[in-house]
């Protein structure tokens, strides 16, 4: 006997996402997905994002991280609350175990969430965690074929980072073709290159983070 | 790895359909996958294989239909499959798109008695 089905799977992953999408809608929050390779320069950039954001905007953070708590050690100094999600060696966050962290916070005092997610560029692009925006990060020491093996991700994205620009020089690293590529997959995503270690080229970065969270207000 | 989360949701609806239709062993799971979400088909039957066993459906065959990514253009309309992961209209060159296939992860049927 053949039953139909036609049940998509990870259909409780996507309702738990919109339910989270509703609540920070409700509390006015913006919450940005970061999702890269590991070493990518995610929780740099968070860094300098969080000084940045320092005297101006109430910011929370959710770091995943596959064990240990060594991202978030290294983002306490900027005084905003974090909330520490170890996935036990998953591959990638959910949107039940972002619904857990936001427990843990104040969202009335919250104007901005940054969600560091797990270290890889397939499997986070499948798991809507009921953001706002996913941001993809790259670097140039990884190499520039990023944006046409994970089409998904570039494609998802609302702003694209091309990190570790000071490396450039030291790397095979073909920019032309990166741009020809990522272009190719997103002829219009907004393209973000810096070096974090060395704050160049964040300032775009800042003013595009800036317009996109007042054009929600 | 996000094969083995969707092979885990897969079995909780699959055991769940069973349940319902009170049936005593699932003998084939139609399942359709979106070529845009690059799940690795073998990876996929790997963790398929592994979580059947010790379940009613134990013996069960995957069945894998693959959907191509398909698109509009949001400014002449026209629908057309990405070829090469080239997302600009082959019509009028238009880069805005809304994608219309590619992104399944469906259960079409199960087989079973």
């Amino acid at each position: 006997m053949e039953i139909k089905v036609m049940k998509r799977v990870l259909d409780r992953n996507q309702d738990k996402a919109e339910q989270v999408r509703a609540l920070l809608k409700e509390k006015n929050i913006r919450m940005y997905n970061l999702i890269s390779s590991p070493g990518a320069g995610k929780t740099t950039l968070l860094e300098q994002t969080c000084r940045h954001l320092s005297h101006s905007s109430r910011v929370g953070i959710i770091e995943g991280d596959v064990y240990t708590d060594r991202d978030a050690q290294r983002l306490k100094q900027y005084g905003f609350p974090i909330v520490l999600i170890n996935t036990e060696g998953g591959c990638h966050l959910d949107s039940n175990s972002i619904e857990g962290a936001l427990k843990e916070f104040d969202l009335d005092r919250l104007d901005i969430l940054f969600v560091e997610n797990v270290g890889n560029l397939v499997c986070p692009s499948h798991f809507d965690l009921g953001e706002s925006s996913k941001i993809a990060v790259v670097s140039t020491s990884e190499g520039d074929d990023k944006p046409i093996k994970y089409p998904m991700l570039f494609r998802d994205a609302k702003a694209v980072i091309l990190n570790k620009i000071d490396l450039l020089e030291h790397t095979n690293f073909n920019h032309d073709r990166f741009v020809e590529d990522l272009r190719q997959v997103n002829p219009t995503v907004p393209l973000f290159e810096t070096s974090c270690t060395r704050g160049e080229g964040l300032e775009a970065w800042f003013e595009w983070l800036n317009d996109e969270v007042l054009s929600s207000e | 790895m996000h094969e083995v989360s969707i092979v885990n949701d897969l079995f909780r609806i699959i055991l769940d359909i069973a349940e319902r239709e009170k049936l005593s062993r699932v003998d084939k799971v139609h399942f359709q996958l979106g070529e845009m979400l690059q799940v690795v088909p073998e990876l996929f039957r790997f963790a398929f294989d592994s979580a059947k066993e010790d379940t009613i459906a134990a013996n069960a065959d995957l069945e894998i239909e693959f959907v191509p990514v398909k698109m509009r253009c949001r400014s002449c309309g026209h629908e057309f499959e990405v070829e090469e992961q080239s997302f600009y209209c082959p019509a009028c060159n238009g880069a805005d798109l809304d994608l219309l296939e590619g992104k399944e992860l469906f259960i079409k049927s199960i087989e079973g008695e």
